[in-house]
């Protein structure tokens, strides 16, 4: 019997080794003896020959099926890539590769060959990669690290890296994770393919973008195969850019398989699936509702838990309001305590941050306003850099949040952070087009079209006044900072200035509970050490911000007080403010001082010459503003020159930078405005911006002189 | 009841393994000032054995951390490759209870290394209180005593109290190199116990050991012992194990011979290189410059192979290699080329020896050396863009081991001056209306040069253009304009040349009459104030010359008004020279920095300082104009 055993794993092991290098012929004989006439060009277009490499083609495929043996699902990549390098950072950039190694359930197959401009061909030897190991307990962590031999500029390397796992079948519908990539990669491309394959018995959504080719239904008669593909030729490359959503600007392809194991099991909230064998490339509203449908009935035991809690709170503490505004902030409030705040002082110790999922937002949010019959509605779309609604296909695309009505006015509630107030949203989501269910038909609801709302400048603001004073010595200035930060411009600020033990000073007599239980000895311990490092921590972080954004050198920051810390929507901004002291502000001129003053108003946006001219569309966050009033006391002995070059204008529809002047007393105050209307702008109207990003930028070099008096 | 008896031993437990008294009391030294944790007591203890023929050392440590905060996570790091073994490890409280903490063990990665057989493990230790108590205990084997070569004192963290003992068997000759004590209060004991003598050093109160930037590293600073174990006896008599630099290079030597060259797959390249040579060195020159553009660096530092040259063939068709490998196949093309080419071991400046201590330690470099009419020239082909005949900072001064068949010649890098590292830019300057026009050139020499052509061949084709702009002028606008008239030519032999010319809306500030001009506005050095707390001196990798000369024309109808202040600094090691004449209606402006050897020393970081604060002043003051 044990012999019997024996041979049988043997077999099986021989069986496995032998299957694993027929595979890898075949493969090798796929990727390099194909018949595609794309992966044996040798020649560059000239118009490319200054680039650092160009691909000359590249073929990225990707398989989905249920394994012919065993309860298997499979999942295949296959990546193949011959590129022209050019250069010697090209060669740096490819003379030293890596890939997995092979696993029980994850098959690797790679190879490399170096084709010189003789057209010779040398494949390397697959044995000089060093495996490069770790080992975690149990678990061991490995790749292979090879020095590609022989390369050099003008060489071709054309390589594949193919995948291929398996993992066992564990639910009766099973999602593979999506894939969202732009086409356009750091060379330029004079062809491409991706193909995607799934088995029959798979759902499959896909979609093309931002003038991606569309794929197209292949059929492989051979394999009785159906494939999707897309192929494309002469794509420039794309450089990192500032303010670019590549997913909403470059050509992009966006594709999901879901494999089902029978019909009967799509139900409930298994989303937006179409049919099988048929490619679903749209999503309908009427599949929003339903997918949002079933999120919202659909059980969860957190959100459950959070509805309960917060339904015994308002019953004892909602009597008599009525307006559904104020009723719904109450909720708002009360949620955000309880799943984020309340039990979070132990996890501050260690460094934990408190999450609460948006469904549980959602649901509890929901079922408490459709239970006191709150008129509401459930919007669905999508945040603007990943997608429009239109071209959604799959739903982890998608967000969600409510939006309570009073008459034509609306309350809009999105999932909360600590520091989110209600009313607030997120900047993702302005101007997107979005669909509104009304909550308390649910779910028999039919959605209504609209958009989401864009915010103003002046609500996404920092308004900052500063007090500068002069050391008697004329060598140290002294900055006092008063900061009023609002919408989106305060949350950064906030994440490092506030922390649980302020949330709990200004929401303890909000929800009231029960005693604190004395702290074990442990928890005391932790809370000692992290209390004695609570302010030291802001000041530090302080005092790299000045050197951050004002390029100063500071000592520690001091004084720092926090007079309103921005979290309710009826006193929505944060308001802080600290002192802090620097060297470098005044410089000695002769008799005479230069004062930078143009850097108070924070390092600004310098458009470098190569970025002049921009072959993509303008994507910012939201719409903002940056006031900065600059009162500077002038010393005893000096008079001020200068000032008439701090007025100044540059102003369009996109938005602007503006400053003023003026003597008032022994003080010169100066203020600016640097705002942007829009959060989007086209790419033919780049240079519009650059004008006022140059104006503001300009501001920053320009100086006072304090004149020493005859 | 269950939960509230869990609680109790819980708290018993954390009493038991705290010291609290300890911790307040270490918290009060100056040196734990920063720190988390602290090794009370920190032991190592190597042992020597000879069992039947080997030589056999293990190393036993000992350390008892306190921690001086709660919640705190410490990772203890291990190294071990393939001559060094862990064969035993364990934590446990003072209460002797056993710890398991999480290990991670694996290849440690290096930048700039592609491989190497150098290990870690990596062992968390949770210290939930202040005060808790964890002691670890770790023995390790080095199967070959030659690569036992350096036991360092200082830990990463502050440790107060240290031994480092060597137990010694009378048939085992080991010397024990006392390296940087000057400074540090260490006590020796010599005891003889049976046939062995205990060597036992203890110091106390030692701060964390910590990486500086810009220094020549630990073994130019912290105390350390040299250990180089000459030879032993066995039943079978005698056996050397390094016990001079005979011995050294032998052993070198002999992997040396191991190596298969194939010069038939060299010698179609060298006479192709050398075809049109017109003379000895410029046949050198050909090779030399062609390993340098046409071999990657990539090294492998795997066991016997971090010692073991790559042949050079294999090199050759790889196109990349280490210093060793570089240095083989230098070797091979030059003997093909009719050149006595020899292998040459080297240490860098990193490493403060020479071939005085015979031990693996003094050297971690390669080169070739090329004798020549009397000269020898030494061939680094890692260094990217050097010229024959010049040597790179990082070898200058530094004893070489030339290879010479069965002997070695001891011979020494030859030293440069700054002036070799000269980086000189000049500009004349003239005002046009609210702009400021100018033309410059830039040279460089040395190091700089170096670098300057290493990034310029090396960057995207498409970035070249910037990274010019950038040395002509660091900071500037999209609406100045910048343009470089000549870009440097790829050429080793002659100073790196480069010319421009710009129109600058940013360098001037005018108020009524007066106009303030920002003349030098790349501030050499401004930012170089050195930390009062830095430990070692302060390297600037390089001997340093720097020279700025700018002239600025006076508009016709405009007069200065003033001119910052000049400065003469002078000190035996650094000098600053900053002048402002009105020479016939212009501003001459120069400015020299001269770091002779390129190190800053300790004890005249306040005297740097007060330099630095002087010219800061200088940088910050404008020439004035004034309206006539």
């Amino acid at each position: 019997m044990k012999k019997t055993v024996a041979l049988t794993f043997f077999f099986l092991i021989f069986f496995a080794s032998s299957y694993a290098v027929d595979r890898a012929l075949e493969i090798k004989n796929e990727m390099w003896n194909s018949v595609d006439k794309a992966f044996v060009v040798k020649d560059i277009p000239q118009k490319w020959a200054g680039k650092s490499a160009v691909i000359i083609a590249q073929m990225n495929r990707f398989e989905y099926r249920k394994a012919l043996v065993g309860n298997l699902l499979r999942k295949n990549q296959y990546h193949h890539y011959r590129i022209k390098l050019i250069d010697k950072n090209a060669v740096d950039n490819y003379a030293e590769m890596s890939f997995e190694v092979s696993e029980p359930s994850l098959e690797i197959y790679v190879g490399y060959k170096v084709i010189k401009p003789s057209g010779s061909e040398v494949i390397v030897d697959l044995s000089r990669a060093i495996k490069m190991e770790r080992s975690e307990g149990n678990r061991k962590i490995a790749y292979n690290k090879i020095a590609i031999p022989g390369l050099e500029p003008g060489d071709i390397l054309d390589y594949y890296i193919c995948e291929e796992a398996s993992e066992p079948i564990s639910s009766s519908l099973h999602f593979y994770d999506p894939v969202i990539y732009s086409l356009p990669q750091g060379y330029p491309m004079m062809y491409y393919k991706v193909q995607f394959r799934a088995d029959r018995k798979c759902y499959i959504n896909l979609k093309s973008v931002n003038g991606a080719p569309d794929f197209k239904l292949l059929t492989d008669e051979k394999n009785d195969e159906q494939y999707y593909t897309i192929e494309g030729e002469e794509l420039e490359d794309a450089d990192d850019q500032r303010w670019l959503y590549k997913y909403r600007d470059l050509p992009s392809i966006k594709f999901r398989a879901a494999y089902a194991r029978n019909e009967a099991v799509v139900t409930g909230s298994d989303v937006l699936l179409g049919e099988k064998k048929v490619a679903k490339k749209n999503v309908t509203v009427k599949e929003l509702e339903e997918l949002t449908a079933n999120l919202i009935k659909g059980f969860t035991l957190e959100s459950t838990l959070a509805f309960g809690y917060l339904k015994k709170h308002a019953k004892a503490n909602f009597k008599g309001v009525t307006d559904p505004f104020e009723l719904s902030a109450k909720a708002y409030y009360y949620l955000r305590n309880h799943t984020l705040i309340e039990n979070a002082e132990n996890k501050l110790w260690l460094g934990e941050s408190p999450s609460v999922s948006r469904l549980t937002f959602l649901k509890a949010m929901h079922t408490f306003l459709k239970e006191r019959k709150i008129a509401h509605d459930v919007i669905v779309t999508a945040d603007r850099n990943i997608s429009g609604i239109d071209d959604v296909i799959m739903e982890n695309e998608l967000d969600w949040l409510i939006r309570v009505r009073k008459g034509s006015d609306y309350l809009y509630l999105g999932p909360f952070s600590t520091h989110t107030v209600a009313g607030s949203f997120s900047p993702m989501l302005e101007g997107v087009k979005a669909y509104a269910m009304d909550g308390l038909t649910a779910p028999n609801w039919k959605s209504k079209q609209f958009s989401m709302p864009i915010l103003k400048s002046n609500d996404h603001l920092s308004d900052v006044t500063q007090n500068v004073m002069f050391a008697d010595d004329m060598v140290t200035s002294t900055i006092q900072v008063a900061k009023v930060l609002k919408g989106s411009n305060k949350l950064y600020e906030q994440y490092y200035l506030l922390d649980y033990y302020d949330y709990q000073a200004e929401e303890e007599k909000l929800f009231k509970k029960e005693a604190a239980k004395p702290l074990k000895k442990d928890q005391e311990a932790l809370k000692k050490t992290y209390m004695s490092k609570r302010m030291p921590s802001r000041y530090e972080w302080l005092k790299e911000y000045v050197k951050e954004n004002y390029e100063f050198e500071t000592k520690e920051p001091k004084d720092l007080v926090v007079e309103q810390t921005g979290r309710f929507h009826d006193k929505p901004s944060f308001n802080y403010s600290f002192v802090f002291e620097t060297n470098e502000l005044i410089k000695k001129a002769g008799p005479n001082y230069i004062v930078d003053i143009g850097r108070l108003i924070e390092a600004q946006t310098k458009v470098d010459k190569e970025e002049l001219d921009r072959n993509t569309n303008v994507y910012w966050d939201h719409p903002r503003a940056f006031k900065h009033k600059i009162v500077v006391q002038i010393p005893a002995g000096y008079s001020v020159e200068g000032i008439e070059r701090f007025n100044s204008s540059t102003e369009n529809k996109y938005g602007g930078f503006k400053s003023n002047a003026k003597i008032e007393g022994n003080t010169v105050v100066i203020e600016t405005l640097k705002h942007y209307e829009v959060n989007y702008v086209p790419k033919s109207d780049w240079s519009t911006v650059v004008e006022f990003l140059n104006a503001a930028y300009s501001f920053n070099e320009l100086k006072l002189l304090l004149k020493k008096s005859n | 009841m269950l939960g509230g008896f869990l609680f109790i031993v819980s708290t018993l437990q954390a009493q038991k393994n705290t010291n609290i008294t300890l911790s307040e009391s270490l918290k009060t030294y100056p040196e734990n000032r920063k720190a988390k944790v602290v090794s009370n007591r920190f032991i190592s203890h190597y042992k020597f054995q000879v069992a039947g023929s080997q030589l056999q050392v293990t190393r036993e440590d000992e350390k008892d951390f306190v921690s001086l905060e709660s919640n705190y996570q410490h990772i203890e790091r291990i190294f071990y490759n393939d001559n060094l073994k862990i064969e035993e490890f364990s934590a446990t409280f003072t209460t002797g209870k056993s710890l398991w903490p999480e290990k991670v063990c694996g290849n440690y990665e290096v930048d700039n290394i592609f491989y190497s057989d150098s290990k870690l493990c990596a062992y968390r230790l949770n210290f939930q209180f202040e005060g808790t108590t964890i002691s670890i205990k770790n023995r390790v084997k080095y199967d070959d005593p030659k690569y036992l070569t350096t036991v360092f004192f200082h830990d990463e963290e502050p440790v107060e109290t240290r031994e480092v003992s060597f137990e010694i068997p009378q048939q085992v000759e080991v010397e024990l190199i006392e390296k940087n004590f000057e400074k540090f209060n260490i006590q020796k004991t010599i005891q003889k116990i049976g046939d062995r003598n205990v060597y036992k050093y203890s110091i106390s109160r030692l701060a964390a050991a910590r990486q500086e930037e810009n220094s020549l590293g630990w073994l130019h600073f912290y105390p350390h012992i040299i250990v180089v174990t000459k030879s032993y006896a066995t039943a079978s008599g005698k056996k050397k194990v390094l016990s001079s630099v005979n011995d050294l290079y032998e052993w070198y030597n002999g992997l040396v011979l191991q190596v298969k060259n194939d010069p038939s797959q060299l010698k179609a390249e060298v006479e192709r290189l050398t075809n049109g040579a017109k003379n000895d060195l410029d046949k050198i020159k050909a090779i030399y410059y062609w390993i340098q553009d046409n071999i990657k660096y990539i090294a492998f530092e795997d066991g016997i192979a971090g010692f073991k040259p790559e042949a050079a063939h294999q090199v050759y068709l790889n196109r990349y290699g280490d210093c060793k490998g570089m240095a083989n196949l230098t070797k091979e093309m030059l003997k093909l080329a009719g050149f006595d080419a020899r292998l040459t071991w080297i240490g860098t400046n990193r490493i403060p020896y020479n071939y005085d201590i015979p031990s693996l330690s003094v050297d971690n470099h390669m080169v070739c050396t090329v004798l020549l009419n009397d000269q020898r020239y030494v061939l680094d082909a890692t260094e990217k863009y050097i010229a024959l005949g010049k040597n790179a900072e990082r070898i200058q001064g530094k004893e070489m081991l030339i290879e010479d068949g069965v002997n070695f010649i001891r011979n020494t890098v030859p030293v440069s001056n700054e002036s070799n590292n000269l980086v000189d830019r000049t500009e004349v300057l003239m005002l046009d209306n609210k702009t400021l026009k100018g033309e410059g050139e830039l040279m460089m020499n040395g190091e700089s040069k170096k670098s300057v052509l290493y990034f310029s061949t090396n960057v995207r084709n498409e970035d070249q253009k910037r990274l010019f702009h950038y040395l002509a002028v660091a900071e500037f606008n999209n609406t100045d304009k910048v343009e470089v008239t000549k870009i440097p030519d790829i050429d080793r032999d002659v100073p790196l040349q480069m010319k421009y010319h710009f129109e600058l809306g940013n360098k001037i500030s005018a108020f009524d009459n007066d106009i303030y001009v920002d003349i030098d506005w790349n501030k050499t050095y401004q930012n170089l104030t050195i930390e009062d707390d830095r430990l070692t001196d302060y390297y600037f990798s390089r001997k340093v010359k720097t020279k700025t000369t700018k002239r600025f024309k006076i508009p016709a109808d405009y007069t200065v008004s003033h001119l910052p202040a000049s400065m003469n600094k002078t000190f035996e090691d650094f000098s600053f020279q900053i002048t402002f004449k009105l020479i016939n209606n212009e501003v001459h402006y120069s400015n020299e920095i001269i770091v002779h050897d390129g190190i800053v020393k300790k004890n005249r970081f306040e005297a740097w300082n007060e330099c630095i604060k002087q010219l800061k002043e200088i940088y910050s003051d404008q020439v004035v104009i004034t309206k006539k």
